[in-house]
């Protein structure tokens, strides 16, 4: 079930008081909340110098001139947006779960996105398809009041099909995104040969990435017995199965390897990784495991 | 549990189709995965180069093969018995043949316990009628099984024929009137007895219990002794029967007043028989003849008459006698007729046409008597005639001859047995009238030219032998004569009897079908897999 405004108002009040944590320096313009490299007339007071010629006479700490003797300007930190990109994974294995994790990774992106726009960052959603989708406006938006139309935009869209992750995580970026960027990918990040490539390739483009690794509990714990056929969501292809307890409880070990090598992949190059699942309510993952995993706070 | 369409078994070719058709066009249930990749080679779950597969038991199946099989169990219309009240009439032969030793210990005996047997099996609310069919069919007693196992205890064979025909009246009758159980007729026969004739349809179907099945029977069918022409000796004529398949050598004793007299091997035919003439001194009067072999049928082994020889028996003459009456009496040899003033009493009286209010001591011979006595009122012969043919009394006349006589009387008394009737009454009666032994012929034998012909001295002569041979056996017990037609124990093919066209339903309205229930939960398990189904989507 797509995200309908209704729904999100009770869960995005609870967001209210929260703000996403970069890495990096915030470089989106002033107006912002988040810490900037350029020190600019603010209250945050950061330290002292030298009075240079030049400098505002405003500045001049005079209780230190009278005490010492000597011109002290107070320095302090500069306040600027966060430039927020919001990478979606609209894969047809997206489609997959009750609710599904296209659902679930919409709603996710939904929060993120009222997040970053209380604090006027600026906001970008991207789908990870080469291929935009039609119509689609993906910001940025920097105020809660167009948090709504990135909703409605949200509620459209439906699976893309098949999808290679790897090619698509940094192709999928808007020129506008800098390296100074946030990047949150929001992905079940199903590949065969894992996703290496792609997080390399985000890594190179932007410094500060987060992935989201959503799971369905029905793809942790299936439920199947007997003869099945299998049918991939994404390629089409099929499997003819016996399953038996034993193929289950080997299919439950090979899951929870995979997801720990996924885990891994992004951990060795610096990203932050959180898993959600899908089976729990969206405030509570931000509120809860979005903030264990530091993207906010 | 009975199936009353059981052709609709057929149908179960339906469910057998269902799982055909699973096995040929089912599909494995298809289950959409993110990503297939996790699941290959996994163990043992590869099977995909199967193209058909058995189908898998699942739950859809199941209710379906069980809907289709419940809903063909309700067209077979299947019926628990509910066991109604049933009415058996159990029919016991009591014939003479029953007492035939070829099952020990005897054919009357195994049946008894054959229908004790079948009163074990019947509910206390069953009901029971036990019909003698002995001479004469008579119920013996009717109730509940329990209640009728003394009668059954108590009943005894006859010398005679079995009434068949009207026991199996009788049964039917009897069932006709408990028309709301189911009726039975068990007949406890050894089968020797010929097709009875004008058995309508019965009130219920017939099962036959046969007992014994022997036919090892020798008798002697008939002793006849007559005085020589000359006056000088007697003849004893013995007719010797063999019932039995095979030729039969049987030993013969001729006894005259308890002293043998001749012993002789006899040879007698398969199923044939042979005469015998025996010469006999003239003063021999108790005369018997005897097999001295062994068969089945020790009844009809020996047989006693007595012989016109011996000293004479004194005859009183009342009433009106007629000349052909009285030259009839004294052509007898072994009578003598008395003069009137003779203090001492007759052993035998002949009252013509009266019947005074002081019967005379010992039997009595009553012809033609008054038909306004009140010792003749009684109740009517019914519809039909009524023959004895095989009463001592009729033995060698020409019934056609007597048959045209005009009975004086119709109804028949208490104390009588009609020997011989016709429509309009009876002709001929035996009885114990105020304990004297009586014959009676109640007719003119004056009237028809009886007199005239050769068929009335030797009805006179019968019955003068009958009633002297009574009052010689006075002392003995009375037991009725043997129907020598029984001699012949072999059992008959049992006809097949037929039923009213509503016997058979009687029984099948007992069962109460089942198929309402199991089409209500053929249609429960269908909704059932239907909600399964529209819940698995």
């Amino acid at each position: 079930m797509a995200p309908q405004r209704t729904d999100l108002q009770s869960v995005f009040r609870q967001l209210d008081r929260l703000s996403l944590v970069g890495r990096r320096p915030a470089s989106a313009g002033a107006g912002g909340e988040h810490v900037s490299r350029r020190p600019a007339p603010s209250t945050e007071f950061v330290d002292y110098r030298p009075y240079i010629p030049g400098d505002d006479f405003r500045r001049i700490d005079w209780n230190v001139f009278g005490r010492l003797g000597s011109l002290q300007v107070k320095v302090t930190e500069g306040r600027e947006r966060l430039d927020v990109v919001l990478v979606l994974d609209c894969s047809s294995s997206m489609a997959c779960g009750s609710p599904s994790k296209l659902d679930f990774a919409t709603q996710l992106v939904a929060a993120l996105a009222y997040v970053a726009a209380s604090r006027a960052d600026a906001v970008r959603v991207a789908c990870l398809s080469r291929a935009q989708p039609a119509g689609w406006r993906g910001g940025p938006f920097s105020r809660r009041a167009r948090v709504p139309e990135l909703v409605e935009q949200l509620s459209a869209l439906t699976p893309a099909g098949q999808i290679d992750v790897n090619s698509e995580l940094a192709a999928c970026l808007p020129r506008e995104a800098s390296a100074r960027s946030l990047a949150i990918v929001v992905s079940d990040l199903l590949a065969p040969d894992g996703v290496a490539g792609g997080l390399d390739a985000l890594r190179a483009r932007l410094a500060d990435v987060a992935v989201l690794h959503v799971v369905s509990p029905e793809e942790m714990n299936p439920d199947l017995s007997g003869e099945v056929e299998l049918f991939d969501a994404e390629t089409g292809r099929t499997l003819e199965l016996g399953v038996t307890a034993a193929t289950l409880a080997a299919y439950r070990c090979r899951f929870g390897e995979w997801l720990d090598a996924r885990e891994v992949e992004c951990r060795r190059r610096g990203l932050r990784y959180v898993r959600v699942r899908t089976d729990r309510p969206v405030n509570e993952v931000v509120l809860d495991d979005l903030r264990r995993g530091a993207l906010v706070r | 549990m009975t199936l009353l369409a059981p052709f609709a078994l057929a149908a179960l070719a339906i469910p057998v189709a269902i799982y055909a058709i699973h096995w040929l066009f089912g599909a494995r249930r298809r289950h959409r995965v993110p990503a297939i990749f996790l699941w290959a080679d996994l163990p043992q779950a590869n099977t995909g180069r199967r193209r058909r597969h058995l189908p898998q038991f699942t739950l859809l199946l199941a209710l379906q093969l069980l809907a289709a099989g419940v809903a063909v169990a309700a067209l077979a219309r299947p019926g628990v018995s509910a066991q109604p009240p049933r009415h058996v009439a159990m029919i016991l032969d009591a014939s003479a043949t029953m007492q035939a030793t070829d099952v020990a210990p005897s054919r009357f005996e195994a049946a008894r316990q054959a229908a004790d047997q079948r009163l074990s099996r019947l509910q206390p609310a069953d009901l029971v009628s036990l019909i003698r069919a002995g001479k004469r069919a008579e119920i013996l007693a009717q109730g509940p099984p329990a209640s009728v196992r003394d009668a059954l205890r108590k009943a005894a064979p006859d010398p005679t024929a079995p009434a068949i025909r009207d026991a199996l009246a009788l049964a039917s009758t009897r069932l006709t009137e408990t028309p709301s159980r189911q009726g039975q007729i068990l007949l406890f026969t050894d089968g020797a007895w010929p097709p009875p004739d004008g058995v309508g349809p019965l009130a219920a179907p017939v099962e036959v219990v046969p007992t014994g099945g022997g036919s090892n029977n020798q008798a002697i069918t008939a002793l006849v002794v007559r005085m020589d022409p000359t006056g000088n000796g007697q003849t004893a004529f013995v007719e010797l029967s063999n019932a039995s398949d095979a030729p039969a050598q049987v030993p013969m004793q001729l006894n005259a007043d308890g002293s043998p007299l001749d012993e002789r091997q006899v040879q007698i035919a398969a199923r044939g028989r042979t005469q015998l003439s025996i010469p006999l001194p003239a003063d021999a009067h108790r005369v018997s003849a005897r097999l001295l072999g062994h068969d089945a049928l020790s009844l009809d082994d020996q047989k006693d008459v007595l012989a016109p020889g011996g000293p004479a028996r004194s005859v009183d003459l009342v009433g009106h006698v007629s000349d052909g009456l009285q030259r009839a009496i004294e052509s007898i040899p072994s009578l003598h007729v008395r003069t009137a003033n003779d203090s001492r009493p007759a052993e035998l009286t002949v009252l013509d046409g009266v019947l005074p209010g002081t019967l005379p001591a010992g039997p009595l011979l009553l012809v033609n008597p008054p038909a306004d006595s009140a010792r003749f009122s009684g109740v009517g012969l019914g519809n039909g005639q009524r023959v004895e043919a095989a009463d001592p009394l009729l033995q060698g006349l020409d019934l056609a001859a007597l048959q045209g006589e005009t009975p004086s009387i119709s109804t028949v008394p208490g104390w009588a047995r009609v020997v011989l009737g016709t429509r309009a009454g009876p002709l001929l009666m035996q009885g114990t009238l105020e304990g004297h032994a009586v014959v009676s012929m109640t007719f003119d034998p004056a009237v028809s030219g009886l007199e005239k012909s050769l068929a009335f001295p030797l009805l006179i002569s019968n019955a003068t032998s009958f009633l002297l041979l009574d009052s010689e056996t006075a002392g003995a017990p009375q037991t009725p004569a043997f129907d020598t037609s029984e001699s012949d124990i072999a059992p008959r093919p049992v006809p097949t009897f037929e039923t009213v066209a509503n016997a058979d339903q009687s029984a099948s309205t007992g069962a109460t079908e089942l198929w309402p229930w199991l089409a209500g939960l053929a249609l429960a398990v269908l909704g059932i897999e239907w909600m399964v189904f529209a819940r698995r989507g």
